[in-house]
């Protein structure tokens, strides 16, 4: 749905972006991860047709951004990470002036507008002042103004920022919401535990290059082929450490300070899965079974080395 | 991909949520959803080909009636809820009210008759409302895209699908609406005029529809600065100190040519406002209709225009024709100033004064609005835009010849001056001799005007080529405008200096010998103008020199118009090797993405 392929920029004599390239798959939540100053933003631009790739090209939805911007803004929606919104109208209004400036005729503006406050749930609020809102709810006002004209593709660039947390979990429950309504949706976030929940790809990006892109899984067994998993087991009976340790493709057991026991293995999720049944016939009452650290995490540690350009 | 249980993605989402109420509503509405290419929330409309005139005309009248501009509503309903501007609103008329209360205290002191009290009052009204809303409008409009910008609502309103002439026409009215609002709530209080007499209504009448004329001039003034900074101080502070000192300018002229309406007419001058009392006093003279109507509100027109067009071209993308809404104002200035000099004209007794006032009026032109057209496309690119282009013959022929890019830029701007210049001075002649046919001051008339048509023309159109050419090179519109300026203003004064040092009285006797260095200067075919309305005609030298001159100018234009096409030229191979060369690296883009399969075929390795 999305493809950058060879994009490079400058600003002034500073290359921003190097030889960049990777792809969205239709109907996936992308994750674009990268520490401040990777070049997200501006590659990000340049998907909404904010800004021109100096050389290379990006795609979205078979479409040129430079030789057809309007088309891809037909079928883009995009919020950037420091939004605003216009404070004096009330949220009805809001998404009233945007219907209307794509187009959408008065008879099908109020039905379109009912359906994304639906969607969005903000209905119960669409009289409220747009200035009396919370960061969430005006997050959610962004989202629903970015969904107006049905696009296809969404870019959401840090769309959880300063959000509490229970704004974060509802936008990423809209999140998913919105990936089962067929959209593709594009995620630049610095919270990569919430962006492993979701995101079923990801490309990273440092100093203006791509330096890891793909399934979240794929990239870790490249990688690193060992995995390692938290075990909790209710009073146990016997020598744990030797029963875990007799699993396919176990590597080591060690017991943790917390009484935990982490496991070390060699393989994917139907390893892990062999491991806990080989635990479960060895009768150990296994009440959690948990990732050592987020896989995405440890991607992004194993990749990226922490420079700014 | 999709839950099975909801839509996806191109199919209506109404149907999943709507009632079946909507789905009646929907039914009714079929044509509209016929034009959309997915129903889901109401997908924007896919413009359909361009239609004709007429249909264009038709929609945009119903679209303003059943569906207004959505800028417009959105920041009258914000200036309406702020409390600042409802302040502004108390203060303005309370300003006014009490500057008109207490003047016309004072001068209804003593044996003042009460027709003379009405009469300042009336002034003293117009004056304070002046002084308010020049200083007001052009600030609030000077906000108008800064505060978008500062408050980053600016990237989502360019994504809107909004057209830019939507934007800023949006954003014009709704500061011109806000600014109505305060003329209307202050109004009632010149009824204190009326209560003493000597003004008539007609006359308040014109004074509003002169001061309404120039609040569009500030108010597009001041969005058209506000499209080209990020700072609302930056921004207010550049409308203030530019557009205020301009303001004083024109309210100067303004009140002189009261002093000159007085002696031609014999019409009131008992201040600062004259034109309205003017007017009502003759009403019944097409003069002043042209004059005092028809003359300002080209004026008007004009200088919005001119404003409104340059925040369009600010607004739009980088990649995009930014000159199409500016040449469209060059054909109206241009005609507009050529009819307003001869029909000044055709108001002279004679063919002397006929073709003095062509002269003049023609040098003032030519200095103020011909000048302007000369430089205001400064700012094009070699290259046209990629997109854009029309597909019918004849359209394609004329934006190939005069569309956008530099060298048809170029060659418009030549044609524009030409056809503007010329007409104006062929016009001119032609109505003086179908009045006078036989008057004996026709050649001095007819040697000033061919001065001021070929020397205006060939001067100009050399202006536009040089600030073209240093574009080219530059790549900084705003630069080689003022380097242009630079260079022809040098040109004109160190010609001027240069034969001051070899005769210190040269100035003075301009209107008798025009000495070959300032002949030759870009004033020279003007100067020469002037002079040929003189009592002894200029000699074989002075029209040698002015011949020499036009065809030094026209020449330099000529070459620097064929370096700018070269250069052109120079940057499409250039563009296009670039092109073949990211073609021939990435491919031909596929049809649809949508096509490519989920998974990770075709991702980069990691």
């Amino acid at each position: 749905m999305i493809r950058i392929e060879h994009v490079s920029h400058w600003f002034g004599t500073f290359q921003v972006l190097h030889d960049v390239s990777f792809q969205v798959p239709a109907g996936e939540i992308f994750g674009f991860i990268g520490p401040n100053g990777a070049g997200k933003t501006t590659t990000i631009r340049m998907m909404a047709t904010l800004l021109e790739p100096h050389d290379g090209r990006v795609l979205v939805d078979g479409m040129d951004v430079v030789d057809a911007p309007d088309e891809v803004r037909r079928v883009i929606g995009f919020m950037p990470d420091s939004f605003g919104v216009y404070e004096r109208i009330t949220v009805e209004e809001y998404l009233e002036f945007f219907a209307s400036a794509h187009g959408i005729g008065p008879g099908a503006r109020e039905r379109t507008i009912s359906a994304v406050m639906e969607l969005t749930e903000l209905g119960q609020i669409k009289g409220k002042l747009v200035q009396t809102l919370s960061k969430g709810m005006k997050q959610r006002l962004a989202i629903a103004r970015t969904l107006l004209h049905d696009p296809k593709v969404l870019v959401l660039d840090e769309p959880a920022n300063g959000l509490d947390p229970r704004a974060r979990i509802e936008m990423r429950q809209l999140i998913e919401e919105l990936r089962r309504l067929g959209k593709t949706i594009l995620l630049s976030s610095h919270i990569l535990t919430e962006l492993s929940d979701m995101c079923t790809s990801v490309a990273i990006l440092e100093r203006g290059r791509l330096v890891a892109g793909g399934s979240v899984d794929s990239i870790a067994q490249t990688l690193r082929p060992e995995r390692s998993v938290r075990v909790r087991v209710l009073s146990p009976p016997v020598d744990v450490e030797a029963v875990l340790g007799r699993g396919p493709s176990v590597l080591a057991v060690e017991r943790e300070p917390d009484g935990a026991y982490r496991v070390q293995y060699q393989g994917g999720d139907e390893v892990l899965a062999s491991i806990v049944e080989h635990a479960v016939q060895q009768r150990l009452r296994l009440v959690r079974v948990e990732p050592d650290q987020n896989d995405l995490e440890r991607i992004f540690l194993e990749v990226t080395k922490g420079e700014l350009q | 991909m999709s839950a099975p249980d909801l839509p996806v993605s191109g199919e209506p989402l109404g149907a999943g949520l709507a009632s079946p109420e909507s789905s009646a509503e929907s039914s009714a509405e079929a044509p509209e959803r016929i034009s959309r290419s997915s129903g889901a929330f109401g997908q924007a409309p896919v413009p359909p080909g361009r239609p004709d005139l007429r249909t264009r005309l038709r929609d945009a009248v119903l679209a303003i009636v059943r569906d207004p501009n959505p800028i417009l509503l959105k920041e009258l309903r914000a200036t309406l809820r702020t409390p600042l501007f409802i302040r502004f609103l108390y203060l303005a008329t309370g300003l006014v009210a009490i500057v008109v209360l207490m003047g016309s205290a004072a001068v209804s002191e003593g044996d003042t008759a009460p027709a003379e009290v009405g009469r300042s009052i009336f002034h003293l009204f117009f004056c304070t409302l002046v002084v308010v809303l020049l200083f007001a409008a052009p600030s609030q409009a000077a906000s108008a895209f800064t505060l978008e910008k500062e408050t980053r609502t600016w990237e989502s309103l360019l994504l809107s699908g909004m057209s830019p002439t939507r934007v800023v026409m949006g954003k014009f009215f709704a500061i011109y609406g806000s600014i109505l609002l305060v003329v209307i709530a202050v109004a009632p209080v010149i009824g204190v005029a009326f209560l003493f007499g000597g003004v008539s209504p007609v006359a308040v009448l014109v004074a509003f529809y002169w001061l309404l004329g120039c609040v569009a001039i500030a108010v597009s003034f001041g969005i058209a600065v506000s499209v080209r900074l990020d700072s609302t101080r930056a921004s207010v502070a550049a409308t203030t100190v530019i557009f205020v000192p301009l303001a004083m300018m024109w309210s100067g002229m303004i009140v002189a040519l009261g002093e000159l309406a007085r002696e031609q007419w014999g019409t009131p001058f008992d201040g600062p406002i004259w034109f309205g009392p003017a007017f009502a006093e003759r009403t019944d003279e097409p003069d002043a209709w042209a004059l005092l109507l028809g003359l300002p509100a080209f004026f008007f027109v004009m200088l919005t225009w001119l404003n409104l067009a340059g925040a369009i071209a600010g607004v739009d993308a980088p990649g995009v024709d930014r000159s199409s809404g500016l040449k469209r104002w060059s054909l109206f200035a241009a005609a507009g100033t050529a009819a307003t000099v001869v029909g000044l004209g055709t108001m002279m007794a004679d063919a002397d004064d006929a073709g003095a006032v062509t002269v003049v009026f023609g040098m003032a032109s030519l200095a103020f609005i011909f000048s302007l057209i000369a430089l205001v496309f400064a700012n094009e690119p070699p290259l046209p835009p990629r997109l854009g282009a029309p597909r019918n013959v004849l359209r394609k022929l004329l934006y190939d010849t005069f569309g956008p890019g530099a060298g048809p830029t170029l060659r418009f701007t030549f044609l524009v001056l030409g056809l503007g210049i010329g007409g104006m001075g062929a016009l001119a002649t032609v109505v003086r001799y179908a009045r006078f046919p036989n008057s004996v001051e026709n050649a001095s008339a007819d040697l000033g005007t061919a001065f001021l048509t070929f020397g205006g023309i060939s001067v100009l159109c050399a202006l536009a080529a040089t600030a073209a050419w240093l574009r080219a090179l530059l790549r900084n519109g705003a630069a080689a405008r003022l380097l242009a300026v630079v260079l022809f203003t040098g040109l004109t004064f160190g010609s001027m200096v240069g034969a001051a040092v070899m005769n210190p009285r040269v100035i003075d006797t301009l209107d008798h010998y025009v000495p070959p260095l300032v002949g030759m200067s870009p004033i020279g075919p003007m100067v020469l103008a002037g002079r040929s309305l003189g009592h002894d005609m200029p000699s074989t030298e002075e029209l040698s020199t002015g011949l020499a001159a036009c065809a030094v100018y026209a020449g330099l234009a000529l070459a620097l118009w064929l370096a700018v096409e070269v250069r052109a030229r120079q940057v499409r191979k250039l563009v296009d090797a670039h092109r073949a060369q990211l073609l021939a690296r990435l491919g031909p883009a596929p049809k649809s993405a949508a096509e490519v399969p989920s998974g990770d075929e075709g991702e980069p390795p990691a």
